[in-house]
């Protein structure tokens, strides 16, 4: 039985997850707007349907991710190997995005 | 069968209520007929409004109700960007008078402190609607840590970052001038800290990113390690009590807070979305009650607009059952 559940919902600030919510359930983001949450939860579905999230299976959430990483790596890719966005000594170095794997 | 004395060593007191009991004590409340525990929760972190812009290694000062955050870096670009937040909403402000990031900052909404972060190293105070150059640091400073609070115009100080020779070093402000402060122990980079020019934490370097240091007045010194690594993450609160959260190493937008109570580092509730790069962003103003704005979650843009805010751990009182 999965022990998590997934969704696209956009934050939209104040009250998208409130401090009741964070007490009960465990959060996480992704990129694609997609949030991770306790699966086999009555709190965690209410506060699905309550965000208007749209409820993705494993395979599909991790499709939309993939989507999200792979296009970054690409604009990272683009970046001049002499800018300073690659430099690691420099206060402006960015790492290149790393794959993410979802977990069931 | 055990007895409590033997593992304790010494009995359950006896107290006719709740009073005068400290956090994890277990007592006999002969009011009640029960056996009583006063347990620590473990704080939560909720949303807040989104950014107007988004950004990493920002810096910001204030309280959740009433606080300024300003700069940062939103790859490729350092921002000059303000806003101020009334706990539900953003406004625009003034504009940092120059590009900034990885800065630190102290003080309230109308009586901010902007100390260090690159690429010019600057120093302004702010006043509700303006900025106002101050002299300089004696050392350049970014990835640091500070300390002040909401008199920190008048007294301030800044340790360690980068660049070398700044991560063993502190600076201390008068109101006026910054001069060489007490040495630092060891390496401090990518830090968080708070507290006042008398009392002030210090957590996180990128060699030991458990570091935690203490400053009392006149003297650094390596106080117990904090049980996660919070490099380049954020932090609020005084000394005795604080909280460090987000950071690195790997991934660079973990999620984790822990919380110190004077004594003992516990594990307090994660960030909803995990984030780094906050050392100097959004409001840090304590234990019990702060907010941040922007981050890094790492991937895949490296900067973001969210805002999450803190409320911290109660004390709460619970009766023990057999059930």
């Amino acid at each position: 039985m999965a022990n998590y559940q997934y969704c696209v919902a956009t934050n939209w600030g104040k009250g998208f997850i409130t401090h009741s919510d964070s007490s009960k359930l465990d959060f996480t983001s992704f990129p694609g707007n997609v949030w991770k949450v306790n699966a086999n939860n009555q709190d965690a579905n209410r506060w699905v349907s309550g965000v208007a999230g749209v409820r993705k299976t494993l395979s599909e959430a991790q499709a939309i991710v993939n989507a999200e990483i792979t296009a970054a790596q690409a604009e990272w890719d683009s970046i001049p190997d002499d800018d300073e966005r690659k430099d690691t000594s420099s206060a402006l170095y960015i790492p290149r995005p790393e794959d993410i794997t979802l977990e069931e | 069968m055990s007895e409590y004395r033997e593992i304790q060593g010494a009995t359950v007191q006896n107290i006719a209520g709740d009073g005068g009991t400290i956090e994890g004590q277990v007592w006999y409340n002969s009011s009640s007929n029960n056996f009583k525990v006063k347990t620590y929760g473990s704080g939560t972190w909720a949303t807040g409004n989104v950014m107007p812009y988004t950004a990493r290694d920002s810096g910001g000062f204030g309280i959740t109700t009433a606080s300024v955050i300003y700069g940062g870096y939103n790859p490729p670009s350092v921002l000059t960007t303000c806003v101020e937040y009334d706990g539900t909403n953003y406004a625009s402000a003034t504009a940092f008078p120059t590009s900034v990031q990885g800065l630190q900052s102290e003080g309230t909404q109308t009586a901010g402190f902007s100390i260090g972060g690159g690429p010019a190293y600057e120093n302004k105070f702010y006043d509700g609607s303006a900025w106002t150059a101050k002299n300089a640091m004696d050392k350049s400073r970014t990835g640091h840590g500070s300390a002040g609070g909401p008199t920190a115009q008048t007294a301030a100080l800044a340790a360690g970052g980068e660049p070398a020779p700044s991560q063993t070093t502190s600076s201390d402000w008068d109101g006026t001038c910054w001069t060489a402060g007490a040495a630092v122990p060891s390496w401090a980079q990518g830090t968080s800290g708070g507290g006042t020019t008398s009392e002030a934490w210090m957590q996180a370097n990128v060699n030991s990113e458990t570091a935690f240091k203490l400053y009392n007045g006149s003297t650094w010194s390596d106080g117990t390690a904090c049980p996660g690594q919070h490099n380049y993450g954020g932090g609020g609160g005084t000394v005795p009590t604080c909280i460090t959260f987000g950071g690195g190493p790997s991934p660079v937008g973990k999620a984790v807070t822990d919380m110190w109570d004077g004594s003992a580092w516990s594990t307090g509730g994660n960030l909803n979305e995990g984030r780094g790069n906050l050392h100097g962003a959004g409001t840090m103003n304590g234990s019990t009650d702060c907010m941040i704005g922007g981050g890094n979650p790492a991937t895949p843009t490296g900067a973001t607009n969210a805002t999450e805010e803190w409320t911290g751990p109660a004390i709460t009182v619970k009766t023990i059952s057999t059930s």
